[in-house]
Order: C-alpha cells, then structure tokens, then sequence
C-alpha cells in the first residue's frame, strides 16, 4: 500500500470572516488510490490572520480583525478509476477566536468573540491524464467544491455561500525529485452574515487566480518541498447598512515549506504556509490618503494518511 | 473615428497579406482552428471559462484615474518596462534571429521555428485587434480609451512564450512565460486592463502559440522554406499550391 499514500498539502480555507483562501494541491501520481482502493486523510490546521485597513500617512489603524484557530478536516478519498479520485471532507473548528475593531466612523463597536462548530463540507475530484503525459511530465485536473453554514458568538445567521476550484496540476519528475505545480482558478461566492447587533453585512463574489511552483526533493521515504504562489483577484466588496469596503483589483502572494514522511501503510506531511492579499484600496475612507489594505496570514497543518 | 479606421484598415492589410501568401486558405484556415483543432483546445477552452469568471465576477466597481505609479500595485512604477516588451519585441527579434540563422547555417529548421513564431504571432495580435474593434470597454485607468478587451500586450507575450516552449522545451519556456507573465501583470498594474482582459488575451496567446505549433507538427504547409541558389548560396521562397 505504500504507493497508494497520498500526499496533499491542504491550505487552509477562511471562510469565516472576510476572506477564503485559494487552496493548493500537489500530488504525485503513484500515490493516488487506486480503483476501488480508499485513503483517509487527517489535516489538523492551526491559522493566524490578521485583516487590516491603515493610513499610512497618520500611521492609524482603520479596520483591525484578528482571527486564530485551531481545526480539523477529515477526508476519505475513493479511487472510481485508475485515473480518477473522488474524495469528501468535513471541517470542523475546535477553537477560534476573532477580535474586531473598526474605523472610529463606523457605528460599529468592538467585538470579541470565541466559538467552535461544523466550518465547511468538501466534495472534489482528481482525473489523471495519462494520455497527456511525456517526457516525465505528470498532469491532472483537480475540481472542489466547499459549502460552509456556521455560525460564531457574534452571529444570528451566517450564509457560507460556495466556494469552488478548478486547477490544473503538473509534476516534471527528476531523479532528485519533482519540479510540481498548479494553475488554479477559484471562485469565492456571496456571503452573509446576520449580526447579534442588528447589521446585516454581506461579502460579493470574487474570483481568484493562481500559479505555483517550486522543487520537491525526495531522499527515500522522505520527502520536503518549497514553494512559492502569486495570483491576482477580481473587486473584493463588502457592504452593509453601516459600513462598506471595496477594492477594485488585488493579488496574492505564498510561500510554503513542507516535509513528510512515508511509514509505507501510513505517512505524515507538515507544512507551514505564510501569505498575503493585498487589495488596491478605492472608497472614501481617507481620501487622498495612502490605505494599506491587505490580509496577512501564517498557517502550520498537519496531514495524516492512511490507505487500505 | 480616425483611429478607428486607420485599426480595421491594418486589419484589412493584413488579411490582404496573407491571402496574398497563400491564394488557398487551407493554412490559414487551419491555423485559426488551432485552438480548437489541436491539443491547444486544452488551453483555449479552460482559458475562456476563466476569463468568464472573471468578467462575471467583477462587481462594476471604477478605477479611479492614477496620477502617478508610485502606487500602483503590485509592481509600482516598473510596469513601464512590462508595456515596452509587449510591444512585440521579443517576437520580431525571434523570427528575426532564426530567420538569420536559417541563411547562415542552411538550417531549415531555424526557417521553421521563424515563421511558426511569426503566424502565432499574427494571429494573435490579429485575434486580439478584432476583438478590441468589436467589443468598447473603457480602460480602467484611462477611461476615454474603448479599447480595454483584449490585451494585445498579453496575447502577443504569451504567443511568444509558447511558441519559445513549444519549440525549445519547458527550461526555456518556464523564463519565457516567466516575462510573459510580467508583462500581463504589468498591464492591471499601469490600469490599462481588468482582469478578464489580461486573462482574455492570456488565453489568445497561448492557444495560438502552441496550435500554430501543433499545426506545423502535423505537417501543415510552411510558407517559407530554403532554395540554393548560385555560388553557393541561399534564397528564401514563398510558394503555395495549385
């Protein structure tokens, strides 16, 4: 069973608050299920983000949100074919806690908050194309779905619309290893939240597109990679009755360094990503004013994979 | 509306010229079917949904005019280098120096690797020009420009890096889409396109730089090819047959 261990590094997905992360796999074929055979996988994520609107001529923070938490996706991967994966995953959120402080002009008072619940469910599909590969090169296709409903201490309702992925993944495989990577395009849909305080505050859908790269260096049964991501996104826009945030055009940029281990039945991946959304700021917040606007986020999960 | 008829006479002139190359229009139908018709259709069609996606969920919010670059997002005023080799630079100096190495070293291949580059190049361009005549959307940045979809800039970098790729290998190609994607980048950084633009003429590009490529592969008529001539030298032709 040792080919079948599959190795996937799972970034973790945001989608509590204002933002989802684009999310990145990398494979490599022969550790896929086979048909008929079944992986399960363990990812235990611990993320750090924090979200922020500042002046930087007065140096003032405009809107601050921090967010930490601790979670847990359970997936069970199917092989239909040879060639093609199915794969489902729940994510459950242990602990989190999110601290809000918005613009000394918003009629909105500072939270804190702290809740845990059900965060998303994941349907996906990976299709290998064995008949496109040459020269080393493997490829597939890699599609996903994700529909969160959960609410925190500060929300009557909370909508998690859907989110989608489409990417295309490549491995030039080496004796040392694997140059792997993906071109992705993820689609982050409407979103709404009910607040305790009356504001109704809903999130438009954007779209985001990415680009991976980087070496994976193989020595036995053992296994690390780094890699680097950049995309661009489309008008980020949040609006409610009190308040609203837009930007008209943005980008993303990643960096992750993995290591894993193959025991043969099972195997272990730990990956620590760091990353930021910075978003051309337009609206009136201090206008004429230079507003950095921007996500930063660190993440550390660890995968857990068993075959049988 | 000058500047509007001066765009469709070029591209009247430039169908002129390559009926003018070929009076059957079997290479060159089979050319603007690449993208379809070839292994490109795997570039072409998850490219169109992409740039969907983007168009579809860009929220109608406006750019506001940029006095300065200084700004600008994510290159600041380094973008100015992006335009200027989007301009075809790097396609022109291509078929140029294989076009060369083809009369000095006799090297048919080197004639090959000039004209595929130079029709992936044209069709692109082409491809992007008609859809800038057909299709008014104001430039982000600049808003009394119509011309926004596509951006030629990104269909002409990226014919040429896939056409660098297709015909050196993917150590040449990765640098080559490397500066292809400087150049797209640099086009939403200066606000002289939206994203779907970028990605419209993204997808342009590389369809017509690997079909182009898939189409002299499968044994589609070159236009150019090598003819000796006296004291021992060589000559370029243009045939096309009856």
């Amino acid at each position: 069973m040792n080919k079948y261990f599959f190795i996937s590094i799972v970034l973790a997905f945001f989608s509590q608050e204002l933002w989802a992360y684009p999310k990145g796999y990398f494979y490599q074929r022969s550790f896929l299920p086979q048909s008929s055979e079944l992986v399960f996988k363990t990812d235990i994520n611990y993320q750090l983000d924090n979200f922020e609107l500042e002046d930087e001529q007065s140096d003032q923070d405009i809107d601050d949100i921090d967010h930490e938490q601790n979670s847990i996706q359970q997936s069970i991967l199917y092989g239909l074919s040879d060639e093609t994966t199915i794969f489902v995953g729940l994510s459950y959120v242990h602990t989190a806690r999110r601290s809000r402080k918005y613009d000394q002009d918003v009629n909105l008072v500072e939270m804190n908050s702290s809740y845990k619940g059900v965060e998303y469910a994941e349907l996906g599909l990976i299709r290998h194309f064995s008949n496109l590969n040459s020269q080393g090169i493997q490829q597939a296709a890699l599609l996903t779905a994700q529909g969160g409903v959960s609410r925190s201490a500060d929300d009557r309702a909370y909508i998690g619309g859907l989110d989608a992925q489409a990417s295309y993944l490549f491995s030039f495989q080496h004796s040392w290893g694997a140059i792997m990577g993906s071109l992705n395009a993820l689609y982050f849909g409407r979103k709404k939240r009910d607040r305790v305080d009356g504001e109704l505050q809903e999130t438009l859908p954007y779209s985001a597109f990415s680009f991976w790269l980087g070496p994976r260096f193989v020595w036995g049964k053992f296994h690390t990679a780094l890699l680097g991501g950049f995309g661009l996104m489309t008008d980020f826009v949040i609006k409610s009755p009190s308040y609203s945030r837009s930007s008209d055009s943005g980008f993303l940029t990643r960096g992750m360094a993995l290591t894993g281990y193959d025991f043969g039945k099972w195997g272990l991946e730990l990956s620590y990503t760091i990353g930021s959304d910075v978003f051309n700021k337009n609206g009136p917040e201090r206008s004429g004013n230079k507003i950095d606007f921007e996500l930063e986020t660190q993440e550390i999960n660890l995968a857990v994979l068993w075959g049988f | 509306m000058g500047l509007l008829i001066s765009k469709r006479v070029i591209i009247l002139f430039l169908c002129i010229q390559s009926l003018a190359y070929a009076k059957t229009l079997d290479v060159i139908g089979s050319d603007l079917a690449s993208p379809l018709t070839t292994n490109a259709k795997y570039i072409f069609i998850p490219g169109v949904l992409a740039t969907s996606l983007a168009y579809l969920t860009k929220n109608d919010e406006r750019y506001t005019r940029r006095e300065t670059f200084d700004e600008a997002k994510p290159l600041g005023d380094i973008g100015f280098i992006g335009e200027y080799i989007g301009y075809g630079a790097l396609n022109i100096s291509y078929v140029a120096i294989n076009y060369w190495l083809s009369q000095k070293y006799n090297d048919p291949e080197a004639l090959k690797r000039a004209e595929v580059m130079a029709r992936a190049s044209v069709y692109s361009s082409g491809m992007a020009m008609l859809g800038k005549l057909s299709i008014d959307e104001r430039r982000p940045g600049f808003p009394d420009d119509q011309n926004s979809f596509p951006s030629g800039h990104a269909s002409g970098a990226f014919s040429f890096a896939s056409v660098i790729a297709a015909e050196h290998g993917w150590g040449w190609g990765g640098a080559a889409y490397g500066l292809a994607g400087f150049v797209a980048v640099s086009r939403i950084n200066d606000d002289f396109h939206y994203l779907h633009d970028v990605l419209a003429g993204i997808t342009i590009g590389a369809s017509f730089g690997w079909g182009v490529h898939y189409n002299a592969q499968r044994g589609s008529r070159l236009w150019m090819t090598l003819i000796p001539v006296e004291d021992k030298g060589l000559g370029l032709a243009l045939g096309t047959s009856f």
